[in-house]
């Protein structure tokens, strides 16, 4: 009841408040990305720091980014006076000029900026095409000659006694303000679209759901012009044998900030949950499932509802949330593939049924700007949550997991990637929310979920040959994967033991692509303590 | 069933957008600012009626009206995460407009800025007869119905210039050049595009180093030069035309003019040219037809071919044959014929009335058949060469034939 109040409390936080709100955000945005921009900097530093370790023969570069001298002040007590004898004075293009000068029996010649005062006597005074005068000339007993494109903002003062008795003042140019106007004109990708509710794909293909088509996606904002949308998604589960189910959810968010920085939202959803996406992308399972039949996740269904707060602030987004739900099994059907055919299905993990489970989640995501897996780059992913059975006699339980993806180009082309992974919980979890370790995209060449338990540590590692370096479109990729899943029951995080009963592998890969997509690898693996058969792998994406 | 999954899953392209991968949508916001200045013009003469641009990134769109009002627009694009960050963009990089007291000499100096995410363009309305000085380090630009002393110079971009009069420069590092329906002195220079040049008259001069030139309709004289690129000129009228490329291939038909064309690595085709020509090609043929002027060709790596050709001409070949006929209509042009291959045949056809004093030699040649003719011609076998000589008519014309190696064929027509 209390987060229902509250929910709806933020739900009608009015309008006004919203600017002043919006304008904090972007404070606090801008720190986010300042953060991201110093992580990247000093990754940078080590990868320069490398390359000059291993003499690469980058070659000397010289490189400036002063953008032009009107970038320049000068600092006090810089600005000097000056007299300059039967000599001829130049103000060279992009230069400026804040000294007091006078010349006596001289000309001066202007082609850059005058922001000082000069004066001139029995000398002439030339202001080139691209002169512009902020400051002053004057000018006793010569001409000034002046280019129709010079500047002149300041002010310049001739008297000549050859010409007669001249005195003239030529006045500044008259600087023109125009009329302005500035307006949004295209909100951002990432203001229009939701990452409460993303968008769900519209063909799912895997040993649970069989078919599951969503062929309802909608979303409706006003064109981003609202700061509240409904999004739904609604989807038919077509499974051999099985009368047709459904899977949907319809999310309802208020939202802050231009980039709709804070959001409120409330969902109500019936759909399968996994705890394996970390493994592979969705819908590079889905192709497994069609080409190999092979499904990488495991899954339960959920019926019910979540509300929370969700906030992103560019690189990091924060997602806290309480919601109810029942949990059940989905049952495995036969699915159609078009290789492997008699390949038997893995079972379920046995799912225990809840009528009731109250779930209090809290998610965070931090990534550096333009994260890519062929460049310098961290990605943080950390999840919280406590759940409640229902159950008697049964407290709370706490599972969390952790994960950090760091990239780093230790020379130009060459890329070493690692991940870390770690889990924990505070009890012993339901069976189908245990950890697991082993298989794709855990640790290569050993059986899937080999090792399971309520806690388990995982490492990646690779050293990445990338196409930059082999000068084509291939890169070639050796491997290391190590990992552990154990119940706290019987030890700790006692580093011993988890190292005496890790399962590791290694292998080497070689496939075709770019920094942003991989086209296709083979990846070859071995067991590494104990020995065992290759395992070879065709990947559509990065391991991670 | 399986062929809907297999279409399915190809058609699949949206990946899960869990919490990572909603990292990959773009996070900036597109704002637009747009800045207004307006002028009177208060001055009649064309002198004191400037307006320069400089120390700008983007594109320039310049047309002249014919109202009395200047208007300069000034549009900034800002690609941005905060809107208080945009505007500050924006409130510090508008460009500065200045006006010189009492005249319509108006200069706008933009602040330069290297980031990609904020994006300048200029659109300016100002009376027809105005002198223009546009000069952007990227971005294209674009003049219309203008007359005065108009100057366009990018760094990064394309020029288009149309419906304009007077002196007239175009100037770019990196993009094409396209004149049309312009009058004046006109010159066009490109180091990395191609050029364009229709319906325009007066004296123009276009170079490229790496494109191709293509011109139509032009009046006056006519000057273009290549560094690496094909060369297509048509309908010019004037007095003088020239084409030269460093690379490429010259084509030029319908030509009313003097013709002069160059080209170190390609072939030439004139179709069509009332008017004298200079041909040269290091490394290609020379194809030729109804020419009513006086001809000079010559190859150093290829064959000289020619048709309807009413004047003198002269042909020489270094390393192929020269086939030519001659048309002859009783006019006043010299009729003179010098044809040398120096490792080919030669095959002239001649008018059967065409008065010619014929002299025709092959060089390394044994046997009478070395020269061929339907005229009386008598064959002198000498050592290593073999030699023809005769008169047709009153032979008021010589026909000199050189070659080595080959043969030497002429025709009756």
């Amino acid at each position: 009841m209390n987060q229902l109040i509250i929910f709806l409390l933020a739900f009608s936080i009015p309008l006004s408040a919203q600017e002043d709100l919006e304008e904090m955000i972007d404070d606090v945005e801008e720190i986010v990305e300042d953060t991201g921009d110093l992580i990247e900097d000093t990754a940078e530093k080590i990868e320069d720091d490398l390359e000059e370790l291993l003499e690469d023969d980058k070659g000397i570069q010289f490189e400036s980014d002063f953008d032009g001298a009107d970038q320049w002040e000068p600092e006090d007590g810089t600005v000097t006076d000056e007299i300059i004898f039967y000599k001829d004075h130049v103000i060279p293009a992009n230069d400026i000029s804040y000294d007091n000068i006078r010349i006596i029996g001289g000309d001066l010649i202007v082609d850059g900026t005058v922001k000082g005062k000069i004066t001139l006597i029995g000398g002439d005074a030339s202001l080139n095409e691209t002169a512009v005068l902020d400051g002053q000339i004057v000018v006793v007993g010569g001409n000034v000659q002046k280019h129709g494109n010079a500047v002149i903002n300041g002010k310049i003062i001739e008297s000549n006694l050859q010409e007669g008795l001249l005195y003239r003042e030529t006045d500044p140019e008259e600087n023109i303000q125009g009329t302005s106007d500035f307006e949004l004109e295209k909100r951002s990708e990432r203001a229009r679209k939701s990452w409460i509710h993303p968008e769900i794909p519209t063909f799912v293909y895997n040993r649970n759901e069989g078919m599951l088509l969503n062929f309802f996606n909608k979303r409706w904002d006003r064109r981003s012009r609202s700061s509240f949308r409904i999004t739904s998604s609604f989807g038919v589960r077509l499974k051999s044998d099985h009368t047709p189910d459904y899977a949907g959810r319809l999310t309802m968010e208020r939202t802050f900030g231009l980039n709709r920085n804070i959001t409120v939202f409330g969902s109500g959803f019936k759909e399968s949950q996994t705890d394996d996406t970390y493994r592979l992308p969705l819908n590079e399972n889905s192709w497994a499932s069609v080409l190999g039949r092979q499904d990488f996740f495991d899954r339960w269904d959920e019926i019910g509802w979540e509300a929370g707060l969700g906030f992103d602030l560019s690189r990091l987004k924060v997602k806290a949330s309480y919601g109810e739900a029942s949990h059940d099994s989905i049952s495995v059907a036969d699915i159609w593939s078009v290789f492997e055919k008699n390949r038997v299905l893995r079972p379920n993990v046995p799912v225990t049924h809840l009528d009731k489970a109250k779930t209090t989640e809290i998610t965070a995501a931090f990534r550096t700007k333009d994260f890519s897996p062929l460049r310098n780059g961290l990605a943080l992913y950390a999840k919280t949550e406590w759940y409640d059975t229902g159950a008697k006699n049964t407290d709370k339980i706490n599972r969390s997991l952790a994960m950090a993806i760091a990239n780093l180009e230790i020379a130009e082309g060459i890329i070493l990637r690692a991940r870390l992974m770690g889990g924990s919980s505070s009890g012993p979890l339901l069976s189908h929310r245990e950890f697991g370790v082993g298989g794709l995209g855990s640790v290569s060449a050993h059986p899937y979920k080999v090792q399971t338990g309520d806690h388990f540590a995982q490492g990646n590692f690779e050293f990445i040959i990338t196409p930059e370096f082999t000068d084509s479109g291939w890169q070639v990729k050796l491997f290391a994967d190590g990992g552990h899943a154990w119940n706290k029951s019987e030890y700790g995080f006692d580093l011993n033991k988890i190292k005496a009963s890790a399962v590791t592998s290694f292998g080497i890969g070689i496939g075709r692509g770019d920094e942003d997509d991989l086209d296709w690898m083979i990846n070859i693996a071995q067991p590494m303590n104990e020995g065992g058969p290759l395992q070879t792998t065709v990947r559509f994406n990065y391991n991670f | 069933m399986r062929a809907v999954i297999i279409i399915l899953t190809l058609l699949q392209t949206i990946f899960a957008q869990k919490m990572l991968e909603s990292f990959d949508l773009d996070g900036m916001n597109r704002f637009k600012g747009e800045t207004t200045y307006r002028f009177e013009m208060k001055s009649g003469d064309l002198q004191e009626r400037s307006l320069m641009i400089k120390g700008v990134k983007g594109d320039i769109s310049l047309n002249g009206s014919a109202g009395s009002e200047i208007v300069i627009v000034e549009t900034i694009t800002i690609k941005s995460l905060s809107r208080k960050k945009a505007e500050n963009i924006f409130d510090e990089k508008k460009a500065k407009v200045y006006r010189a007291p009492g005249t319509d000499n108006i200069s706008v100096t933009g602040v330069l800025m290297k980031s990609s995410k904020v994006q300048f363009d200029y659109d300016i309305e100002i009376p027809r007869r105005f002198n223009v000085d546009l000069i952007t380090s990227g971005g294209d630009i674009y003049c219309r119905q203008v007359e005065g002393t108009i100057i366009g110079k990018t760094s990064g971009g394309s020029i288009e210039f149309s419906w304009l009069t007077g002196k007239i420069e175009g100037k770019t590092s990196g993009g094409d050049i396209t004149i049309e329906e312009s009058q004046g002195s006109i010159t066009g220079t490109t180091s990395g595009g191609d050029i364009d040049i229709a319906a325009s008259e007066g004296i123009i001069s276009v170079r490229t180093s790496g494109g191709d030139i293509d011109a139509a309709h032009v009046n006056g004289k006519l000057t273009v030069k290549t560094s690496g690129g094909d060369i297509e000129i048509s309908h010019i009228n004037g007095n003088k035309a020239e084409a030269t490329t460093s690379g490429g291939d010259i084509e030029a038909e319908y030509i009313s003019a003097d013709l002069k064309v160059r080209t170190s690595g390609g072939s030439i085709e004139v179709f069509q040219l009332d008017g004298n020509l200079d041909a040269f090609t290091s490394g290609g043929d020379i194809e030729l037809e109804h020419i009513d002027g006086d001809i000079s060709a010559s190859t150093s790596g290829g064959s000289v071919e020619g048709d309807f050709l009413t004047g003198a001409i002269t042909a020489v070949s270094n390393g192929g044959d020269i086939r030519v006929s001659k048309s002859w209509r009783g006019n006043n042009n010299s009729h003179t014929i010098n044809l040398e291959a120096k490792s080919g045949d030669i095959e002239l056809e001649l008018p059967a009335n065409f008065p010619a004093s014929i002299d025709a030699t092959v060089t390394g040649g044994h046997s009478s058949r070395a020269i061929e003719s339907d005229f009386p011609i008598s064959i002198v076998i000498g050592d290593n060469q073999v030699s023809g000589t005769g008169i047709n008519g009153s032979g008021e014309y010589q026909v000199l034939l050189r070659c080595s190696n080959g043969r030497i064929t002429i025709e009756r027509d």
